[in-house]
């Protein structure tokens, strides 16, 4: 019996080395990864006249250097990694850590390749080593070529670390590799962090000079916002949202970012500084609104950061990992893009949960890694609705305060006309009162416009309800005609078999009144009358919208239940505004019984006089507020009803603040689902 | 009253509607086909009462696609069909055919073999229906039904949509042709690589005349 050995054509090493790294730069950055791993701070790359085929490429370093067993069992050794992510390494950092062959495409880019280290454990010692290329290419196996590892001893003790020498290249580098290469070296160490990591890779090229000067640039300070958010190791999130001056504005815990209990990935950091490029926003800074844009052209979007050191190509021009750019088409003014926007996603990885792809690539998308995305895009999605939220708040605002606005105008103008020579301030008093005039009648045309869109808008979803329903019923009309020809023309007219008949024509007259029902409430919101100011009549109004809905209370099986308070209250506005509210509740009730198993359902709608006010209760039984926050029910475009529009809820709000009442929500109210509260000042009752 | 399909014996079939109304128009239908109508008034608590109670009572069944709105029962009719389908129960689904209920009932299509427009119910497609139903219990598809494995391409996806909607083309079916799916049709696992350009495997029914009856059933990603 003879021992043999399995052995590896040299046409493997090609393999390895070139086609799991398909980018030269992606190489040269792993010489580099090993710099950081051999505790380097200073990390030097010199490209000479890379530019046509027999240039050399140099990358020397100050780290650790390496000693004879270094060399034969670790640099040498393809496709093991004798760093372990969990031992940190003499400066406490983690090993960026792979398997030695982006390390292989980049020594192969030459004919030779030499190393120089000087070990820092040994001073007086250095090792050489040479390997020629072309002598692979003439080998049969892996094997069959030697190496010799030069050790001597050295007078000059000041200095450790290695110099790798790759010379007579034979594929030119092109510009766009050279300035991938030098973005890649630039980002590698987290050039805008605060806390500096203490590696400083550095490359001789003029592509790098300029991009140094652009990443230096750091306009932190012109972002709008600055979003935060933290992941600590039991895998729970926090966020916190502060404006330019670091103010905090909006926060959030995990409950309020995460459906899930928790994000299964290690622990993380991420943070975004989000910029609103207008000319208005830039008006008054010291930074131009096109240094910015060209700072972001070049280094936007979100970076990720492994153990310290930058994972490619997240971040990367044209990589938008994070789906930003699709959601930004989508809402412009909430949503921040790759180009508007610039990112960290910093994640300290001492288990090796997320694994890196053996052609360094990016991350191998198991779970993990997903998890990591789920927490930036819930993150960004939270951030969305608070600005969302506060736009709705500053709306609001703007609509209570600029009456009270135009009053003091109007008083300080009152006060100058009255200073005024008792001639002219007759004539500009005259004046003045004409202008008020107009101005009010303009006021008034606004207002009905807006009324006569948000009924158009409660008749648009009122519409959509009915026609909806208005399907069975049609459907039925049509099936019972045909069901009635075919029986027609079988003969059962002939022989007088009445039933047979009479059923069929029974349920297309039953079917055709409940059709007529539903049209019956969205034409009568929109009419004309019901947007002109006048008294409205609370329960003759309810009255009305649940004599409207009634078919449909009926046809679904629901128990409509009014309780009326004694008397009559009124208050002075429209009935397509109240009735707009109502019918809102109503429909919102509605959708909501669709959620929950077959059951009684009741809705119940009350009124009840509290002092000068009337309040109207809209109860049901559903399954109460889920799958939203309560505060952003009234947000509009925020729904849980698959085809919803998200404005019915939001159109209640305007229509209360517009009768100067309020609106408040039970999430489970007294029925055990959602109750709506509606509060109007009264005139009478 | 009954009806021998494909060498099973049909006697009473089932009504299961949300309106009483169309419940007895479909009963009138299945007399005029010579079957013997059962309508279920329901309500039914969960998915299984409607599925045991329909079959201890019945030898087979015509389903609604809607069963929600009005109290009837807490599933969909399309969702039921394809569990009567996985207990060799014959079944037939009535739909309106609309794009919202199509994306639905999309996600259970392999498991539902006869899909009637619901004013063209009538005793000839009921009847046509329940036997489609029977003969693939015996392995035996008519052409647009049989199953092949075949490969098709995300070329859209709305995020904001509830739910979020997948537009796919099939080649091999219709390149010409977006097909709107639903995101929740693909495999939870696999749903991270459902973007533009990305190649999925299913299993579907290539004969398929229209795209609304195409099923996409096993979906596979195999990688770039």
């Amino acid at each position: 019996m003879s021992k043999v050995h399995l052995r590896f054509a040299t046409d493997i090493l090609r393999r390895f080395g070139e086609e799991l790294n398909p980018n030269p730069d992606q190489g040269i950055l792993e010489l580099v990864k090993n710099a950081y791993d051999a505790d380097a701070r200073h990390c030097t790359i010199e490209l000479i006249s890379t530019g046509a085929p027999g240039g050399t490429i140099t990358v020397s370093d100050d780290g650790d250097g390496m000693e004879e067993s270094d060399i034969e069992d670790g640099w040498l050794v393809l496709g093991r990694s004798p760093k372990i992510a969990t031992e940190r390494t003499r400066l406490g950092r983690i090993p960026a850590g792979n398997k030695g062959l982006g390390r292989l495409a980049a020594l192969r880019m030459g004919k030779t390749t030499s190393l120089i280290t000087y070990p820092r454990n040994d001073p007086q010692r250095e090792y050489q080593l040479l390997i020629d290329w072309t002598k692979f290419a003439a080998a049969d196996v892996v094997e069959d070529v030697p190496l010799n590892l030069i050790s001597r001893s050295r007078t000059n003790q000041l200095h450790h670390g290695s110099l790798i020498t790759i010379a007579d290249v034979a594929i030119p580098l092109t510009r766009t590799e050279v300035k991938r290469l030098a973005r890649g070296i630039l980002l590698l160490a987290d050039p805008f962090g605060d806390e500096q990591s203490g590696f400083h890779p550095v490359l001789k090229a003029p592509e790098f000079k300029d991009l140094e000067r652009l990443v230096q640039a750091k306009y932190f300070n012109d972002a709008e916002f600055h979003l935060r958010v933290d992941v600590d190791a039991n895998g729970h999130a926090s966020a916190v949202v502060t404006d330019y001056r670091g103010q905090a504005l909006f926060g959030a815990d995990h409950k309020e970012l995460s459906s899930e209990p928790i994000y299964r990935c290690p622990p993380a950091e991420f943070d975004l500084w989000v910029f609103i490029l207008s000319n208005t926003t830039f008006s008054s800074r010291p930074t131009s609104i096109e240094e910015v844009r060209t700072w972001l052209r070049e280094f936007g979007g979100v970076h990720l950061y492994l153990n310290g050191l930058r994972v490619a190509p997240y971040g990367n021009p044209g990589n938008d990992w994070l789906d930003m750019n699709l959601h930004r088409v989508q809402h412009p003014e909430l949503r921040p893009g790759t180009n508007t926007s610039i990112g960290r996603f910093s994640v300290t990885d001492l288990d090796n949960k997320l694994r890196q792809k053996t052609d360094r690539s990016g991350i191998v998308e198991d779970e993990a890694f997903n998890e990591l995305k789920r927490i930036a895009q819930d993150a960004l999605k939270w951030m969305a609705r608070e600005r969302l939220r506060a736009r709705e708040i500053t709306r609001t605002k703007e609509r209570t305060e600029a009456p009270k606005d135009v009053e003091q105008a109007k008083e300080n103008l009152e006060k100058v006309v009255n200073s005024l020579p008792t001639r002219s301030r007759t004539r500009v008093k005259k004046q003045l009162d004409q202008y008020e005039r107009v101005r009010q009648k303009e006021t008034q045309v606004l207002r009905k416009e807006v009324q006569l869109y948000r009924t158009l808008g409660t008749a648009g979803i009122t519409a959509s309800v009915f026609a909806h329903e208005s399907r069975n019923p049609i459907r039925l009309i049509i099936h019972n005609a045909k069901l009635l020809i075919r029986r027609a023309k079988d003969g059962l007219f002939k022989r007088k078999d009445v039933a047979a008949l009479e059923q069929p024509l029974e349920r297309v007259l039953r079917q055709g009144q409940t059709l007529q029902s539903f049209t019956h409430l969205t034409l009568t919101l929109i009419d004309h009358d019901k947007r002109r100011i006048g008294k409205v009549d609370v329960h003759e109004r309810v009255k009305g919208v649940l004599q409207a809905f009634d078919s449909l209370a009926k046809e679904r099986k629901v128990q409509v239940i009014p309780n009326y308070a004694p008397g009559s209250p009124y208050f002075r506005g429209s009935d397509a505004a109240f009735e707009s509210i109502l019918t809102n509740l109503i429909v919102n009730s509605l959708k909501a019984f669709e959620l929950v198993p077959p059951g009684p359902r009741t809705i119940a709608v009350s009124t009840e006089l509290i002092g000068e006010t009337v309040a109207i209760r809209v109860a049901d039984n559903g399954p109460g507020i889920q799958g939203i926050a309560v505060k952003n029910i009234w947000l509009p475009g925020e729904t849980t009803y698959a085809n919803g529009t998200g404005l019915g809820l939001t159109i209640v709000q305007d229509s209360v603040r517009d009768l100067g009442g309020s609106v408040d929500v039970i999430p489970k109210g007294a029925l055990g689902g959602a109750e709506f509260v509606v509060e109007i000042p009264i005139l009478g009752a | 009253m009954a009806l021998v399909l494909s060498g099973t014996n049909i006697e009473r079939v089932g009504v299961v509607d949300d309106s009483e109304d169309t419940r007895d128009t479909i009963s009138d239908e299945l007399q005029d086909a010579q079957l013997e109508p059962a309508p279920f008034d329901g309500p039914f608590g969960t998915l299984n009462d409607l599925i045991g109670t329909v079959a201890a009572a019945a030898d087979a069944v015509v389903c609604d696609h809607h069963l929600s709105p009005r109290n009837y029962a807490p599933c969909t009719g399309a969702e039921a069909v394809a569990n009567w389908y996985a207990n060799r129960f014959p079944a037939v689904l009535v739909t309106r055919y609309e794009k919202a209920e199509i994306e639905e009932i999309r996600k259970f299509r392999r498991s539902i073999p006869s899909l009637i427009p619901s004013d063209e119910a009538n005793p000839d497609t009921i009847v046509k229906g329940l036997q489609t139903c029977i003969e693939e219990f015996k392995g035996l598809f008519i052409p647009p039904r049989k199953p092949w494995p075949n490969m098709f391409r995300v070329d859209d996806i709305d995020v904001n949509a509830n739910p979020v909607q997948v537009y796919v083309v099939v080649p091999g079916w219709q390149p010409s042709e977006a097909i709107r799916l639903t995101l929740d049709m693909f495999p939870e696992a696999l749903r991270e690589h459902v973007k533009p350009d990305e190649r999925f495997f299913a299993v579907m029914n290539m004969g398929a005349e229209t795209q609304e009856d195409l099923y996409f059933d096993n979906i596979e990603y195999r990688g770039k």
